[in-house]
């Protein structure tokens, strides 16, 4: 399995770092704070730095300083991120709505999807501030299931421990096939499971156009929606200033269909069709929330190698 | 959805469908054995694969495989999978008869 992000500031002691001081900082400190600790990351955290750069060169197709200044949000995001786990996890829900720059969070797109009684899978990204996004799906009154892989690293195991509670469960995918079960009972009990789709940690993916290039994302949220009935709902919650957030949703996916899959004599050909189209219609909405807010893509890897750019 | 009559005709309709789930195309039915392990054995099923042999499972026999009660030990072998799917079958069809009894 492919370990995404591993640099030397992502540990115990960083996180422990930022828990002691930010809570005791006044909020007004907080974004000054920030664009300093940023800036120093942008410049020490050279190969991520490269990573994101092109990354952001090809989703916006900005160069130079323009670019630079992008990148340098990209960062700054992630202290955004990082600080929200201070007030995100033991956040009630009032407090939560109210670091919403605006309350349409898409609540009645859910409930519909909720209403059918399958379940629903909310498909997010590395964007914004999904932790925000899984707690604001805990407003349903159902339990959400954010299914993830979970390295067995300090920092990762104390940013899950942070955010699992009774409304949400950690269901770690390093689980194998008993977090998937875990996962279909889940939306066979019409709970909510919500995943990440711009990685793939499995084998299990399919290639569709993304910016203009070939790329692979993961079949898993829409085969558990094929299987479940549940509806796919991809949505995202970006930042709109220092710990705001606006709820962006798109449009239910139905489940692909699958009746040709009953004839044990069909084609792979015939199963996946269905999926990938599913998929590519997730996948266009992740684009055109990146087309605006790229900034806020957190992945510090190269999401399109060079060969592939090529 | 396929009748079924008995467990052996559960495993005989159950082994063609586990190769097709997993795209195994180097093996035949006959290949796999009754006993033969689903988890952690030659057929390593992952994360993914289950999910392509329980629509496939309960798209052929029309029943829900996957429910509260269902575990990872259910997928032991095949021999306990075919048990599994036998009696969610008879369950069905009780389910079913009291459907029709009512309505009368």
């Amino acid at each position: 399995m492919t370990r995404w992000y591993e640099h030397r500031f992502h540990n115990a002691t960083a996180l422990r770092t930022i828990f002691v001081i930010m809570p005791r900082l006044p909020r007004i400190f907080h974004p000054p704070v920030a664009v300093v600790t940023a800036l120093i990351f942008f410049f020490m955290l050279k190969q991520e730095r490269r990573a994101v750069t092109g990354n952001l060169r090809q989703v916006s197709g900005k160069r130079g300083l323009a670019l630079h200044w992008k990148v340098y949000w990209v960062f700054y995001s992630f202290c955004d991120l990082m600080v929200s786990y201070c007030f995100v996890p033991q956040a009630t829900h009032s407090e939560l709505l109210s670091m919403l720059v605006d309350l349409e969070r898409g609540a009645a797109k859910i409930d519909q999807c909720l209403a059918a009684g399958n379940g629903l899978i909310v498909w997010t990204a590395h964007v914004g501030n999904w932790e925000f996004a899984s707690r604001l799906l805990e407003m349903h009154g159902r339990p959400v299931n954010v299914a993830r892989v979970v390295e067995d690293k300090p920092a990762e195991i104390t940013l899950r421990n942070l955010m699992a509670s009774e409304r949400l469960k950690i269901v770690d995918l390093n689980g194998g096939v008993p977090a998937t079960i875990e996962l279909l009972q889940a939306l066979r009990r019409n709970e909510i499971v919500a995943m990440q789709g711009d990685r793939v940690y499995q084998r299990h993916s399919a290639e569709v156009a993304f910016f203009s290039l070939p790329t692979s994302f993961p079949l898993g949220p829409f085969l558990l929606s094929q299987v479940s009935g549940a509806p796919v709902l991809p949505g995202f919650v970006i930042r709109q200033g220092w710990l705001r957030y606006r709820a962006l949703m798109g449009d239910p996916i139905a489940p692909a269909p699958s009746a040709a899959t009953s004839q044990v004599t069909s084609g792979d050909e015939d199963r996946d069709a269905g999926l990938q189209e599913a998929l590519g219609q997730a996948v266009r909405f992740l684009e055109k929330t990146l087309a605006t807010h790229y900034d806020q893509w957190m992945n510090f890897f190269e999401f399109w190698p060079v060969a592939s750019r090529e | 959805m396929l009748q079924t009559n008995n467990m052996a005709s559960v495993k005989e309709q159950l082994k063609p469908i586990i190769l097709k789930s997993l795209r195994i195309t180097d093996l035949t039915p006959e290949d796999l054995r009754d006993d033969q392990p689903l988890l952690g054995g030659e057929l390593e099923i992952d994360s993914i694969d289950i999910l392509q042999l329980v629509l496939e499972i309960e798209r052929h026999f029309g029943i829900k495989l996957v429910h509260a009660n269902f575990d990872q030990k259910h997928l032991e072998s095949i021999n306990v999978l075919a048990a599994i799917i036998e009696s969610k079958i008879i369950e069905s069809r009780i389910s079913e008869s009291k459907v029709a009894e009512a309505k009368t």
